[in-house]
């Protein structure tokens, strides 16, 4: 929410983006939302760590 | 096997669980995709047409277990990759396409609950489209000049807004979707959770009555069993006008409609489907495509099916020419999906093993020689010519995999069965060594989504 405000986006264009990004480098979303929370798939955790730090 | 797959994690274990289940997957169906490269390409012909304005409808029949599902959810999948929003739902003894007791507002609620687009391909898309318009509406105001929050940039935002939504209101129902669009987008600007609410419930038919409806929105209609339609045409043309290519409605297990045994309701049921499929061929729902599975009884029945209705049966059944000469037809409206070649199965043996290796972190222990003895057992079974399905080959197949990587002393012989069936019985172009002999390697490969342009 807080990194949606950052940006000026809603937290759905948010993790749209992030999900795009997503599946351009790994092939899959990486984000989904549960009754208005998102969190991130456990699948992907490791993934995102590395992206994140890279 | 020709080249290392590569599968993301999450699609790879839904694929596995679905397939030992015997349900069709959600999401990676391009990875096992074999064979039916005809309809393929027709489907594929069907996205360009709509995505320039036209429409379609097409009911794909098959058996229990044939595929049609499968085609449907790789069809999905190809058109959310090529920016199409999809909405799908199964229909069931409680959704139908219109009837008493809400079973039609059962189905559209469905569909809306399960609207998806590329970066929300497991549904709930709804809120997420309306607010990346928003938000992409508000950026371009804001890249143009105009300070976000200003006077001018609200009301630079509002006649955008407006320009969606007045597009909208010369059609039944037009009127209040862009009344309720315009308060969500008042809403969004002034961060009114409840009023967003309210138009997300109103726009996914949860209101049951006006009066509600009226006292949360002020707006006089509610989407009901008699309009529902009406909204999916609507909803084709705003997902086209914010940016999307167009919507795609499936609706699958239609032999539910079949099976009503009250002859008015299930009359009511195919005549609603005939205004649906009037209008798509007239050209009254534009960016809209209409996919419905269903069994062959779901079709031809005679007393229960759509050829119960002479005014579909007129529609729908093969022209003479076409059923003389035997012909496919794969312009028209009925896509009958045949039995897949053998060699197709076995390409599907072949993946499922590559699957299974890749899933399970270390390859199969079952030889080329074992694959070809598991489904020529499968297929030397009475009947297996025309009752085979690849959902009973792929569960049994899978069985196999299992036992064996749960018993590593057990040899493939003694989990199956020793008897070799005779090969040479088989008038079949299977080939011995594993690879299929026919079967082109792009299919044996298995498709993926990005290889569709080229088929």
């Amino acid at each position: 929410m807080k990194m949606a405000e950052k940006f000026s986006l809603s937290p759905h264009s948010l993790a749209g983006q992030i999900n795009e990004e997503a599946l351009e480098r790994i092939g899959d979303i990486v984000l989904e939302e549960r009754e208005g929370v998102f969190s991130t798939l456990p699948d992907y955790e490791e993934e995102i760590r590395s992206w994140i730090s890279n | 096997m020709d080249k290392q797959l590569k599968i993301p994690k999450r699609i790879l274990s839904g694929l596995l669980s679905s397939l030992s289940a015997g349900v069709v997957p959600r999401v990676g169906a391009p990875y096992i995709a074999m064979g039916r490269t005809e309809e393929i390409s027709a489907l594929a012909d069907d996205l360009d047409e709509i995505a320039e304005g036209g429409s379609k409808t097409r009911f794909i029949i098959g058996k229990y277990g044939s595929g049609k599902s499968f085609l449907i959810q790789l069809l999905r999948g190809y058109a959310l990759e090529k920016g199409f929003v999809c909405a799908d739902c199964d229909l069931s003894p409680e959704r139908r396409i219109c009837g008493k007791s809400g079973t039609g507002m059962a189905t559209y609620r469905e569909l809306i609950k399960n609207l998806s687009t590329r970066t929300n391909p497991d549904g709930n898309g709804m809120q997420s489209l309306i607010s990346r318009w928003l938000d992409n509406l508000s950026s371009e105001i804001a890249a143009a000049g105009s300070a976000p929050g200003s006077p001018a940039f609200e009301k630079e935002l509002s006649a955008k807004v407006y320009g969606v939504a007045s597009l909208m209101e010369g059609q039944v129902g037009g009127f209040d979707f862009a009344n309720v669009l315009m308060q969500y987008h008042r809403a969004f600007t002034e961060d009114d959770d409840r009023k967003k609410s309210a138009c997300l419930r109103w726009l996914r038919g949860e209101y049951t009555t006006k009066t509600e409806a009226r006292a949360a929105l002020g707006v006089g209609m509610i989407i009901d069993d008699e309009n529902w339609f009406d909204f999916i045409k609507l909803y084709a043309v705003f997902v086209r006008q914010i940016g999307y290519t167009g919507l795609l409605v499936f609706i699958d297990e239609c032999v539910n409609l079949y099976k009503i045994v009250n002859r008015v309701s299930r009359e009511s049921n195919y005549e609603k489907l005939l205004s649906m499929y009037n209008d798509s061929l007239q050209g009254r729902s534009p960016y809209l495509g209409l996919y419905f599975g269903g069994t062959p009884a779901f079709l031809e029945d005679p007393r229960r099916g759509l050829y119960s209705y002479e005014a579909l049966k007129s529609r729908l059944s093969d022209g003479r020419i076409a059923s003389m000469g035997g012909y496919r037809n794969l312009m028209g409206p009925v896509f009958r999906l045949k039995r897949m070649s053998d060699n197709e199965l076995l390409a599907l043996c072949h993946r499922i093993t590559e699957l299974h290796g890749l899933y399970h972190g270390s390859p199969c222990r079952i030889t080329e020689e074992q694959i070809l003895h598991f489904l020529t057992l499968c297929l030397d079974r009475a009947g297996s010519d025309s009752m085979i399905t690849p959902r009973e080959i792929t569960r049994e197949y899978i069985t196999v995999l299992d036992v064996m990587l749960q018993h590593p002393d057990k040899s493939y012989e003694e989990i199956v069965g020793s008897a070799p069936p005779d090969l040479r019985n088989r008038d079949q172009t299977l080939a011995v060594n594993g690879t299929p002999s026919d079967v082109d390697p792009t299919l044996a490969a298995g498709i993926d989504v990005k290889d569709f342009d080229d088929i």
